[in-house]
């Protein structure tokens, strides 16, 4: 070591030093905001994305029609027997009650398309009225049930949006033949009608276009065979574009299977439009409307996906509407999600038999799994011996924390239902498997808390002739509780949101009843989020993203309870 | 202390050091693990007197302390050998329950350690354990006495529901005190019992010390040599874990046998 020509001060070289020490300093705090800027813009786009799509399902449109309860259909011998009552044909009453909301609607096709509002379990909540209460039989009604899930789609716009524009000036309307109708308005009336189909054939022109091009880049350096083959559907892709941008300058405007549907609501009717020109426009009539006068009050209806790609008609688009006119169909809070079970139809399956399942679940495991853990880790902390053995039971109690939560669920397959039979499906199988699997997280926790009261207290008790298993439960507990209770319900609000285990023990079963003991079968909430996710409906979407809100708030609620608990119970010495 | 007067205490010797000692100890060796703690101890502990213990630190006074109320019983590694007797009974013998013997033996600590819970639950929680008091009336009484004789009644008399470790460090080293003569011992052990507090404080618990002499046999941990000259009788010296010198105080302080003892209470070293 060679002594440095001028001695600096002290002073001087920390001074030297302090920039490079602040600037680290500030680079550390940034990374820490990043980090922190980070985990909530993931937490906001999480909440955002399933908020916004799960928020539909809390609303529901209800259809709400007089209802004809005829005798005929129900107790046609007038036998008031509930046995014969409740084998009425309830599902023509619904549909009768339809049609009569419909008197035009008359061949078979269209009469199908119309009961579709209603699903067939609709029936079951009618005859259940009825059965309860056999003098509803031969009066009148206003039944209540939920639109059917495509159609609340429809009307709640997810289906397409449903783009009203108010009508320009008057139109008259002339008959030409049966069931078609003409409209002639003012100058410039069906515009604005007409430039968004050119827009939207543009657009369909450009994507085939593109199309093709693809194609042709694809096929550069392929055999010939290939080529060949693909040079015809580049030259269609190509005629079909060069097509659609003819038809986008046509001056009347044909109206074909893959343009967007202009209807045109005329005096309570709607007239579905099949050519359209500057100021005229000729079509079918969808429903028929009051009174043929020139009118001012006119709309128009886009539905910008075509007919033909979508789950409802026109004609079944148009009824909506119409009971939406006539107040027979309104939106409200969903109080089906969360009093019903799973159910086939997306309208009448709700929340609730999952949530139950979970609950009765979630009991099995605490009931299981928090005495065993916490008088395990008061023994292994306290009372065992430190040595290999505990050592090594300690290793495994931290390695099982991390065994994937399936394996748990493989272990409950093979013992509790394979070896000790007992019933699938069933929350108390569930809960011991989760038991199973949060035995080590509150086995660490609460050893953690134990260990972090100070050893002046047991010293304290021990030293006035305490035993130790008064030392501990009278001064050690106490103190390590809220310790203890964090751990454990952290533990509990995993196995709550855990999915895998209950796979392998059959509670992913379709489960249309409300489970009402701890072996009754049961699904939990996880579960069902999986099993709707991947349902096929549309409909399911929201309700899936609606479950997930519920569980995320029981998730938070549960979590809030530890630090709630953890606060209060906290006490310094 | 009312049982176990022994029938050295009524002869009228006037030398305090002639009579049958409280505690004895007979080759005392303590291990901790491989390393000895302790070599050979040999030490007579008169009754109704203040004996304190001092040395460097890492003597091994406290652990000679702890051996008495077999508080190293909780450490797993250590290691007892040889005999320590109260009142002439080997207290590591097999029929000897640490619990009736910590009992006996109460013992203060260096930091006060009050439980987190009420003034009077403090004080109770031992009488409470062994069954001392037959119904309420009886443990307040207990209690109050408790605390009178820890001088820190007349201070906590109006708040004895309030949590123990609100109390200033020389009131819970008080409270302390008075939850080991709640449960009526022979034997008080102190370590360092006021090396956490202020003057006046340690002032206060010297006081407390001197008062329960005339009752209990106290053994004092202490590293102010000060302290042992003001309040103890009988003075023992450790070093390195050997017992060098042991006698009454004016002895050790003024006359010491041993080089080490001097050059220890000079401040040579240590």
């Amino acid at each position: 070591m060679t002594e440095p020509a001028k001695p600096i001060s002290t002073k001087a070289l920390i001074a030297a030093s302090l920039p490079r020490r602040y600037r680290a300093e500030q680079r550390f705090r940034l990374y820490g905001r990043a980090a922190i800027l980070l985990a909530i813009s993931a937490l906001a786009l999480l909440l955002f994305s399933v908020g916004s799509q799960g928020f539909t399902a809390f609303s529901i449109y209800r259809f709400n029609l007089p209802l004809q309860l005829d005798a005929k259909l129900i107790d046609p011998k007038n036998t008031a027997d509930p046995k014969v009552i409740a084998k009425g044909r309830y599902r023509k009453l619904i549909q009768k009650a339809l049609s009569d909301a419909f008197p035009d609607v008359r061949s078979r096709s269209d009469k199908r398309a119309l009961y579709a509002f209603s699903t067939g379990l609709n029936s079951v909540e009618l005859r259940n009225q009825v059965v309860k209460n056999p003098s509803l039989i031969g009066t009148k009604i206003r039944f209540t049930a939920p639109l059917s899930d495509d159609l609340d789609l429809y009307l709640k716009g997810k289906i397409t949006p449903r783009k009203f524009s108010k009508g320009d000036g008057t139109i008259t309307a002339s008959v030409p033949g049966p069931k078609t109708l003409a409209l002639t308005g003012q100058p410039g009336a069906f515009e604005a009608l007409i430039q968004h189909i050119r827009q939207k054939r543009l657009v369909r022109a450009e994507r085939l276009e593109e199309q093709a091009e693809k194609l042709r880049e694809r096929i550069k350096g392929t055999s010939k065979g290939v080529a060949l083959v693909q040079h015809t559907e580049i030259a269609r892709l190509e005629a079909q574009a060069a097509d659609m941008r003819q038809k986008a300058k046509e001056h009347t405007i044909h109206l074909g299977k893959n343009d967007p549907s202009i209807l045109i609501d005329f005096n309570q009717g709607f007239i579905k439009a099949a050519a359209l020109s500057d100021h005229q426009l000729s079509g079918s009539v969808l429903s028929r409307p009051t009174d043929m006068e020139p009118t001012q009050n006119w709309r128009s209806l886009i539905l910008d996906s075509p007919e033909r790609s979508r789950r409802v008609t026109d004609k079944q688009a148009v009824w909506a509407e119409a009971l939406l006119a006539r107040g027979h169909v309104k939106r409200s809070f969903n109080s089906i999600f969360f009093t019903h079970a799973d159910s086939r139809e997306p309208e009448l399956a709700g929340i609730a038999g999952a949530m139950v399942g979970s609950v009765l679940t979630l009991m099995a495991t605490m009931l299981a799994a928090v005495p065993i853990g916490i008088l395990a880790a008061i023994y292994l902390e306290e009372f065992a011996p430190k040595n290999r053995l505990t050592d090594f039971i300690e290793v495994n109690i931290n390695n099982l924390a991390a065994v994937p939560s399936i394996i748990f669920g493989l272990l409950g397959l093979a013992v509790f239902l394979n070896m000790f039979h007992m019933p699938r499906s069933a929350p108390i199988v569930g809960g011991l498997v989760l038991a199973l699997m949060t035995l080590p997280v509150i086995i660490i926790a609460s050893r953690a808390a134990i260990k972090a009261v100070p050893p002046s207290i047991r010293e304290a008790a021990l030293g006035i002739g305490a035993s130790k298993t008064q030392t501990v439960f009278d001064h050690v507990l106490p103190l390590a509780a809220p310790g203890i209770l964090t751990g454990t319900i952290i533990g509990l609000a995993r196995a709550l949101g855990e999915t895998a285990p209950l796979l392998m023990i059959g509670m992913v079963a379709f489960i249309a009843d409300i489970p009402k003991s701890l072996t009754s079968p049961a699904t939990a909430m996880p579960v069902q989020i999986y099993l709707w996710a991947s349902s096929a409906e549309r409909s399911w979407e929201s309700r899936t993203a609606a479950a997930i809100i519920i569980l995320l708030l029981l998730m938070i609620i549960l979590n809030l309870t530890a630090v709630f608990l953890r606060h209060k119970f906290e006490r310094r010495w | 202390m009312d049982t176990s007067v022994s029938p050295a205490t009524q002869t009228t010797d006037t030398q305090t050091a002639q009579q049958a000692p409280k505690v004895q100890a007979r080759k005392v060796n303590v291990f901790y693990g491989n390393k000895q703690a302790l070599f050979d101890v040999n030490l007579d502990i008169p009754d109704r007197s203040v004996t304190s213990f001092i040395g460097p630190s890492g003597c091994g006074k406290s652990t000679f302390l702890r051996c008495i109320n077999r508080m190293n019983d909780t450490i797993d590694i250590c290691r007892v050998e040889g005999d320590i007797l109260l009142d002439g009974k080997d207290v590591y013998a097999r029929d000897v329950d640490p619990v009736i013997l910590r009992a006996s033996v109460g013992m203060v600590f260096q930091k006060p350690n009050p439980f987190p819970k009420s003034i009077f639950d403090n004080v109770a929680y031992g009488p409470r354990i062994h069954g001392l008091a037959s119904n309420p009336e009886e443990l307040s009484e207990i209690v109050e006495t408790s605390l009178r004789r820890a001088g820190l009644w007349t201070e906590v008399a109006d708040r004895l529901d309030e949590p123990g470790t609100g109390l200033s460090g020389g009131q819970q080293q008080r409270l302390v005190i008075a939850r080991a003569i709640a449960v009526r011992p022979e034997v008080i052990l102190m370590d360092e019992p006021c090396s956490a507090l202020d003057p006046i404080a340690t002032a206060r618990i010297e006081e407390l010390i001197d008062d329960l002499r005339n009752n209990y046999c106290i053994i004092m941990v202490t590293h102010s040599m000060a302290q042992a000259a003001r309040v103890s009788q009988h003075t023992a010296f450790f070093h390195l874990g050997k017992l060098v010198e042991a006698g009454p105080t004016e002895q050790i302080f003024t006359n010491p046998n041993d080089k080490r003892t001097q050059d220890y209470i000079t401040g040579r070293f240590g």
